[in-house]
């Protein structure tokens, strides 16, 4: 009886398997489909050639769309990921520090003062600053010696250096900085944000309990270094109060900024140019629930999911429209607010190159190129109330090509008669970064 | 194709089982399974088909050749010539490149000759047809006249691409007549699952754990932990296709012999490579080691053929500096224990000698694991707290932050793997079999555990791109 029994659970398993590998070619979806999720294009059947079959790609290609195309495979790779995490005794902090894509970081950014030179008075000072209360204007003189440090402040006085830079990554990056704000005509200002990652900005926002704030001399010693017409914006500063305060100003399971923290740092750099700025109040809103971003799909350890995340969509508050732009002239329509979409990607439809242009039906008499990453997705709608177009571009290999552009940001700004330039990227693609020092620096002229 | 592939799981097993149990004579069994290994083979890399199939033909030939030849002369010479061109095939995708190049850079010629990709298990089926030959030579087995015999001995697809290294003369009757009882069926699938199970949740997981290593020479525990976590992989690696392999060659009727017997806890070197791979030492202890004198012609005899012996084990698992210094190293420490450290081995204690093998298989993983030499040293001194820094000596340090990190991750995993590494699982099931009575028990918790395991491979298969076989090219 149990040697049946036996016989019968095995075969059982033969069969089953034999079944499912059955259901797989006959009803699995067979053509390539992008996955929000894995944010990659899961592959379909393959092509069955001669070709394929003698250098052995139809093995790995075949393989791939079994594994692709299984059966609730997002549950099953939860599943998976769930028990291979149970040996895990990393922190939900930890967790969240891993890099949610491809990123670029200077090799000193560890640097670590835990007895740093920072007043203890002045960290103290901020520590017992009520929420609502005002930002308190750091001004953060140029550092001394040949680097500068963006900070975290502890509530026991002492500071954490985040990122450290060394005068010579500053330098090149004026010097590109430069390059860009000489292309804009007289009255045009460039103005530059290289903003702190989900990764760094929870360090404090996740952390009020024990963190004080922050502080960054980047931006001074980078606009020390800058020609007149350049403006460097401390995301640091903008964002302090409203995160002390416990805002939702970046995702905790994606490395990305929130719609609301992308709309402070536009309003900021707006009122610095004079704009009387549109309230965000004023703009209609829509949630996502259940959001699960890039630092979660990384690893997707189950314990991120405690962290869940919601997308606040902001829509224009005229009907706008968007466009894929090459040679300078519009090509094919793109989405401003892609209401199929349930993550990041509900921006814009996600980057799409090489560049793109936003129209917010205003008339303005100005016009604006916008140089990000996809940091600049969520923010480029708030900027519509201000120009009649809203160029943007990003420079990454995946999205851009200098042939599909066909020509450099110098003839863009002259032929589409761009007034004032952003530059809007992550931590990863600032200062020291391929991005900034070699991407942007090639394609001025 | 790899047993742990979807592919292979849901599509050829399934389809391969369907159609060998639909035949019932094993005429027609064995064309189904002639055709399934070829199916099996060519998935992968068809042109390669020719490659196993031009050896085959070889040994096939040359063994009727010698056989029929009447003079002692003829039948040697045509025997030795059987023996060189059934290796050629190995020699040339697996050897040429290494010593054409050792060659040119002695003359400092600045030529690179590109290795040819190597076919996939390519040294197993050599090895098995050469088996064949020699045993045919020697009138241990009957010559086969059937060429589609033969041709499936040599390419039987549960062995076929990481052995073990099956001889013929064990299947020699198994080939011509067969049968799979009810009770083969279900222990051969369970030991399938066993091996599935410890490839695709323990040795993939370890092999994760390794590429997240920082250089094992970043500081004592780094060079320790990356020894021990590399010992366990390619052992749970290994095993698990040997399990595999067993277990589907019983189900289709084949008695495969065992390859691994928990080799880490063996008492001195010797007994280790006594339970690890077990079917290429007895092919080179038969095929080499003997026919070379063995241990009948003196000390010093003895000792040249074990270092022999030793060096082409360590070229058979690659053609690179590393894999014959680590041939070299096991030829010289079983030398030792033969000769002058024999007494010393039967006295010490069995703990302590579980101990002492272990440190040696432990360095003896670091050459195997390190291709490059300067990286390999580097290892083995930071395991003894050295490292070199502007050419100065100093302390490596006892732990550095990405070695704490991966055991912050892995946590407890080296431990559980290595636990499972002993033969603590199978000692538990006998003690629930016999002194317990829970027959019923031990074979329900069994069943339980292996669907659920197979189940968790199937998810991991699915969810993980992360599954190399290490033996895979040998």
């Amino acid at each position: 009886m149990r040697r049946k029994l036996s016989f019968l659970v095995t075969l059982w398993w033969v069969i089953l398997c034999g079944v499912i590998g059955i259901c797989m070619l006959l009803f699995a979806n067979r053509t390539p489909a992008l996955s929000e999720q894995e944010n990659r294009t899961l592959s379909g059947m393959p092509r069955f050639s001669w070709e394929a079959m003698k250098n052995g790609e139809i093995s790995e290609s075949f393989e791939s769309f079994l594994t692709d195309q299984f059966f609730l495979r997002s549950a099953v790779v939860d599943g998976a990921n769930t028990v291979r995490h149970l040996f895990s005794a990393l922190t939900v902090d930890e967790l969240l520090n891993v890099d949610g894509e491809e990123v670029f970081v200077p090799d000193n950014q560890v640097a670590k003062e835990p007895e740093a030179v920072a007043s203890a008075e002045e960290a103290t000072q901020t520590a017992e600053q009520e929420p609502t209360q005002q930002t308190q204007t750091n001004a953060p003189a140029v550092a001394a010696g040949d680097s500068t440090s963006i900070w975290l402040n502890h509530k026991d006085g002492t500071k954490t250096a985040l990122f450290t830079y060394d005068k010579t990554d500053l330098e090149k990056a004026a010097s590109v900085l430069n390059r860009y704000a000489a292309l804009l005509p007289v009255g045009g200002k460039l103005h530059v944000m290289l903003a702190p990652r989900a990764q760094t900005a929870n360090k404090l926002a996740l952390h009020l309990d024990s963190e004080s704030g922050w502080t960054s001399e980047v931006e001074a010693s980078l606009q020390s270094l800058v020609s007149k017409n350049v403006v460097v914006h401390s995301a640091y500063d903008i964002l302090q109060n409203d995160m002390l305060g416990g805002d939702y100003l970046y995702f905790r399971t994606d490395h990305h900024w929130t719609a609301r923290g992308a709309y402070l740092i536009a309003d900021s750099m707006l009122k610095s140019d004079g704009y009387q700025t549109v309230p965000l109040a004023d703009y209609k809103e829509k949630t996502i629930e259940g959001y699960l971003g890039s630092i979660y799909l990384h690893g997707r350890n189950a314990k991120l999911k405690e962290l869940v995340d919601t997308i606040e969509v902001f829509y224009p508050l005229l009907p706008a429209q968007s466009f894929r732009v090459s040679n300078a002239y519009k090509k094919n329509e793109l989405p401003v607010i892609d209401e199929t979409q349930k993550n990041y990607l509900v921006f814009l439809g996600g980057t799409v190159g090489p560049y793109r242009v936003l129209d917010g039906g205003y008339h303005t008499g100005r016009t604006m190129l916008m140089v990000c990453d996809s940091f600049g997705n969520s923010i480029a709608p708030f900027f519509l109330p201000y120009y009649d177009d809203v160029y943007m571009v990003d420079f990454r290999d995946e999205y851009y090509t200098r042939d599909e552009a066909r020509g450099s940001v110098k003839d863009y700004v002259r032929r589409l008669g761009i007034d004032d330039i952003y530059i809007v990227l992550s931590e990863s693609n600032g200062v020291g970064s391929l991005y900034l020092n070699q991407l942007m620096a090639m394609n001025v002229d | 194709m790899v047993f742990s592939s979807l592919t292979f799981l849901l599509l050829f097993l399934p389809a391969m089982l369907a159609a060998y149990f639909a035949c019932r004579s094993i005429r027609l069994r064995n064309a189904v399974l002639l055709i399934g290994s070829l199916i099996f083979y060519a998935w992968g890399e068809p042109v390669f088909v020719l490659v196993m199939a031009f050896v085959t033909l070889v040994v096939y030939s040359g063994t009727l050749a010698f056989s029929s030849a009447k003079k002692t002369g003829t039948k040697r010479f045509l025997f030795a010539l059987t023996l060189i061109v059934s290796l050629t095939a190995l020699l040339y995708f697996k050897y040429a490149a290494f010593f054409v190049n050792q060659i040119f850079s002695l003359f400092g010629s600045s030529y690179v000759m590109q290795a040819p990709r190597l076919p996939i298990g390519i040294s197993f089926f050599t090895f098995q047809a050469i088996s064949y030959a020699v045993d045919a030579y020697r009138g241990k087995v009957r010559v086969q006249k059937n060429f589609a015999r033969l041709l499936l001995y040599v390419s039987c697809f549960p062995q076929l691409i990481a052995g073990p290294i099956v001889q013929y003369a064990d299947i020699e009757f198994e080939l011509a007549e067969r049968q799979t009882t009810l009770d083969d069926f279900s222990a051969g699938m369970r030991r399938f699952a066993i091996g599935l199970c410890k490839k695709v949740l323990v040795a993939n997981m370890l092999g994760e754990m390794l590429s997240s290593m920082p250089d094992a020479g970043a500081s004592v525990s780094a060079g320790w932990l990356t020894a021990i976590i590399f010992a366990l992989q390619i052992y749970f690696d290994f095993s698990a296709y040997s399990d595999m392999a067993i277990g589907l060659g019983r189900v289709l009727g084949f008695r495969y012999q065992e390859n691994f017997r928990y080799p880490y806890i063996t008492s001195s070197v010797s007994e280790f490579w006594r339970r690890w791979h077990i079917s290429l030492g007895q092919f080179f202890r038969e095929y080499v080691y003997f026919p070379l004198g063995g241990s009948r012609k003196g000390a010093r005899r003895t000792t040249l053929n074990l270092l022999i012996v030793w060096s082409l084990t360590g070229l058979w698992h690659g053609a690179n500096w590393n894999f014959v210094l680590w041939g070299l190293y096991y030829g010289i420490l079983i030398a030792l224990e033969h000769g002058m450290l024999r007494y010393v081995v039967k006295r010490t204690p069995k703990p302590l000698g579980i101990l002492l093998t272990l440190v040696a298989v432990l360095v003896g993983w670091v050459l195997f694991y390190q291709t490059d030499l300067t990286a390999c040293a580097r290892q083995l001194l930071a395991m003894l707290g050295i490292a070199r820094q502007n050419g100065a000596v100093a302390f490596a340090g006892w732990m550095d932050a990405q070695t704490l990190q991966v055991l912050r991750t892995y946590t407890v995993f080296p431990l559980v793997a290595g636990a499972l590494s002993l033969p603590i699982l199978p000692a538990l099931e006998r003690a629930l079999r016999q002194r317990f009575r829970l027959q019923k028990t031990a074979q329900l918790l069994s069943v339980v555990l292996l669907t659920i395991g197979v189940v968790l491979s199937i998810m991991n298969l699915v969810s993980d791109s992360y599954n190399p076989f290490l033996y895979f090219r040998f």
